[in-house]
């Protein structure tokens, strides 16, 4: 039986906050946590010690995440880690190129999901037990109303695309014009 | 009396050449007229005195004189004394003797030798004239020819006129002969004739009558003028003024002509369209404030030559249309032939230019939407991260944990805090107020706001301006507020870059109708693919520093004035930004008398 003090696990991001963020819900549920907030830290980090898993965030500064995956790739044993993309721009401008080209081809050869910030404590440790292999806590079944609303928002903020944001922009000026 | 003078005088005194042969051709009396042309004539033979011959002439006149006893008239050439030929009518009488013979015969000689030269040169200009000239009788028959109608269409004496050139028995309509005939006057009329090659040809044919004003007309000449070349000619005019009629017509621009006295003399349908009048009304007009722009007007009375406007207005009725015109004086050499226009309807051109503005502003704003989402996603995460880090610390009584937490929540309702006024005034800067703005002075302010806390940090601002700069329609609170952020923005780049001695330069220009303002810093640079995403949505590399939100903004506020962000940027080297107005795209004066909505702007 595997124990999550057996896993090691790396998180990418170049926000402080949501390397605190994560590294707590980990930490706490026993996992073995490592950090680093753009793609050549993380390079550091895998070379110093190779981890059970990635969570990785897309657009840094410095190394961005797909080109730490290029990365990554070069080593065979490495390119098998699996990785879980966790970023606020799978659907913009920004980390939608990034974004497809990591889905649409076999850029690596373990098990890749992914998660749209922000994202809830249960949910983000639930994808990582998940792909490890670990018995999923039963807790989404006793989130409470505001986590309820909250993940509501977040996946239909997640859900707005331009067209619709600017359907809602127009009316609102509408009104705006009205009063 | 009057018989014995003109026994005694009549030989001397008549105007003739007078002399009397025997019969063997002796000359045995003469006048002094015939001594005083041919010489010495006693006991001399005639053909030796006449003709300086030593036998008698062939077909002498005289001999039948003296053979039947009649008289006869001949022409004659004589040679004189002083070896001339001459031409003589000469007259043979014969002057009987005894037994009923013919004794003599009295000669008599008239000098024609001038009449004969005329006879001859008339010939000649009948024959080598470079026309063709036929004589025609009263039916139309061709009596005579000159050698170049021989040449050409053979010779056709005794033919009918439309025989000869036509091939036809009918006699052509309208024939001029026939006229000339009937009223003794000059006629001419254009015919096609055959050549004896078989080609045919245009003529122009000319006829009067060979007779003096009042004698009966007996002969009609006829003078042919080949006009082939002509017509031809006149066809390839006809061709091209044919084509440049229909592309006239058929052009898109509206089309305006005048003549030199500038009447009106082509308007095409397009112009009709376009001016709302008809070629009917306007045709001879000298109203052309009707159909010029003032500009080429102005142009004209300074006795300018052309003008191009890329955009004017020209008045059709009420209405004012925007046009792009060019007008021209069409002179040859020194003369002026008239005036002529072309102007295109720019309507639908600026209907589509405010579409598109009003297109990208909406993309921007619909970019800026979706970039503020993002924004609101990355801070519910960071309180997301705080709670959790709260509940962990209560839960489990882990006052590290609490403290962490606590701090998070912190930061980020002080960054949602932020944001949200931000936003607000993002958002303000909607009711953009348009004024004509000095843009040099406009970055004098901006720097003089910088200068002295950069100064602190070790950076040196400074400005090179363009002089003479014309104002702008800008808001100048809002660029005011983008340069202040690119200006920031640079400080930072310097701040946050390994070497010594930051510096930012601030650049004005004005060049082929664009407004530029450009910020250059010798930072840290932005590698192509930070570049490439920094207006693109919401991003910050400032961690919690930044809202990410201050080249939304500037990005947004060029995008209303119809302008651009252009960036340059290498790692390690530094960053130029500049903002690119193109004076033609500048929003329009805010109206007069527009009050501020309420709540004003913040600060």
């Amino acid at each position: 039986m595997t124990r999550p003090e057996d896993k090691t696990i790396l998180i990418v991001d170049d926000e402080p906050d949501v390397i605190a963020y994560f590294s707590g819900i980990l930490e706490r549920a026993g996992f073995n946590v490592m950090t680093a907030s753009d793609g050549n830290e993380a390079l550091q980090a895998v070379k110093e010690r190779r981890p059970d898993f990635i969570s990785l965030d897309l657009v840094m500064p410095g190394k961005s995440g797909i080109r730490f995956l290029y990365e990554l790739r070069k080593n065979r044993d490495w390119a098998r880690i699996p990785i879980m993309i966790v970023t606020a721009h799978a659907r913009d401008d920004l980390g939608k190129d990034d974004f497809d080209e990591i889905f649409s081809s076999k850029i690596m050869a373990g098990p890749l999901t992914y998660l749209e910030k922000p994202v809830s404590p249960e949910r983000f440790l639930n994808n990582v037990r998940k792909i490890l292999g670990l018995a999923p806590l039963d807790q989404e079944a006793g989130m409470d109303e505001p986590d309820r609303l909250r993940s509501d928002i977040s996946t239909r903020l997640g859900d707005a695309d331009i067209a619709t944001l600017k359907r809602i922009q127009e009316a609102l000026e509408k009104e705006r014009g009205a009063s | 009396m009057i018989d014995s003078w003109i026994q005694s005088h009549l030989f001397e005194e008549v105007p003739q050449i007078l002399g009397v042969l025997d019969r063997e051709y002796r000359i045995v009396k003469a006048n002094r007229r015939l001594a005083s042309v041919f010489g010495e004539w006693e006991n001399r033979r005639c053909y030796d005195v006449l003709r300086g011959c030593s036998t008698r002439c062939e077909g002498c006149e005289a001999a039948r004189v003296f053979a039947d006893g009649r008289s006869r008239t001949t022409t004659e050439v004589w040679v004189d004394k002083a070896g001339r030929h001459g031409h003589y009518v000469v007259h043979c009488v014969p002057v009987p003797g005894e037994e009923g013979r013919v004794a003599y015969v009295l000669t008599m000689a008239t000098d024609v030798t001038q009449s004969k030269h005329l006879e001859r040169e008339h010939q000649i200009l009948f024959e080598r004239v470079p026309c063709y000239v036929a004589v025609l009788d009263r039916r139309l028959r061709i009596v005579r020819t000159n050698e170049l109608l021989r040449t050409t269409f053979g010779d056709q004496v005794g033919k009918l006129c439309h025989e000869a050139y036509k091939n036809t028995d009918e006699r052509c309509p309208g024939c001029p002969a026939l006229r000339s005939l009937e009223d003794g006057g000059v006629h001419s009329a254009r015919s096609v004739a055959r050549r004896k090659d078989g080609q045919q040809a245009s003529y122009v044919v000319t006829t009067a009558p060979l007779a003096r004003k009042g004698e009966p007309i007996e002969y009609i000449i006829e003078i042919l003028h080949d006009v082939t070349d002509v017509e031809v000619l006149e066809a390839a005019l006809e061709r091209e003024r044919q084509f440049l009629a229909s592309t006239i017509d058929q052009s898109f621009d509206a089309i305006v002509a005048t003549d030199a006295e500038r009447r009106i003399t082509v308007l095409n349908p397009a112009a009709e369209a376009l001016l709302g009048v008809t070629a009917d009304e306007m045709r001879g007009s000298t109203e052309l404030e009707r159909v010029y722009p003032a500009e080429f007007l102005a142009v004209l009375g300074d006795g300018g030559s052309s003008s191009i406007l890329r955009e004017t207005t020209i008045r059709a009725g009420n209405v004012e249309i925007p046009v792009r015109f060019a007008g021209v004086v069409v002179r040859r050499g020194d003369r002026t032939l008239g005036t002529a226009g072309f102007l295109q309807d720019l309507r639908d051109v600026k209907r589509l230019e405010r579409e598109k503005l009003d297109a990208e502003r909406l993309a921007a704003v619909g970019q800026t939407v979706a970039g503020l989402a993002h924004g609101v996603k990355n801070i519910l995460t960071g309180l997301e991260g705080g709670m959790f880090l709260v509940r962990w610390g209560i839960e489990e009584d882990r006052r590290d944990k609490l403290q962490q937490g606590w701090e998070m929540l912190d930061r980020n309702f002080h960054k949602i805090t932020t944001f949200v006024r931000e936003f607000l005034s993002f958002a303000k800067g909607r009711e953009a107020k348009v004024a004509p703005t000095d843009p040099n002075a406009l970055v004098k302010d901006v720097v003089a706001l910088f200068e002295e806390a950069a100064r602190e940090k070790g950076v040196v601002i400074s400005s090179e301006l363009q002089e003479g700069i014309r104002a702008a329609n800008l808001d100048a609170d809002g660029i005011h507020r983008c340069l202040a952020n690119l200006i920031s923005n640079a400080i930072d780049a310097c701040l946050v870059s390994d070497r010594d001695g930051g510096r930012v330069v601030v650049r004005t220009r004005d060049r082929r109708g664009c407004l530029e303002f450009e910020v250059e810093d010798n930072g840290c640079g932005m590698d192509a693919e930070i570049t490439r995403k920094v207006f693109t949505s919401f991003f910050t590399t400032k961690g919690t520093a930044g809202t990410g939100l201050g080249l939304l903004v500037t990005k947004k506020t060029v995008t209303e004035h119809g302008g651009n962000v252009d960036i340059e940027s290498t790692p390690g080297v530094g960053s130029t930004v500049r903002l690119l107005f193109p004076r033609h795209r500048l929003p329009a004066l805010t109206a007069h008398g527009d009050r501020p909505k309420q709540g004003g702007r913040e600060q």
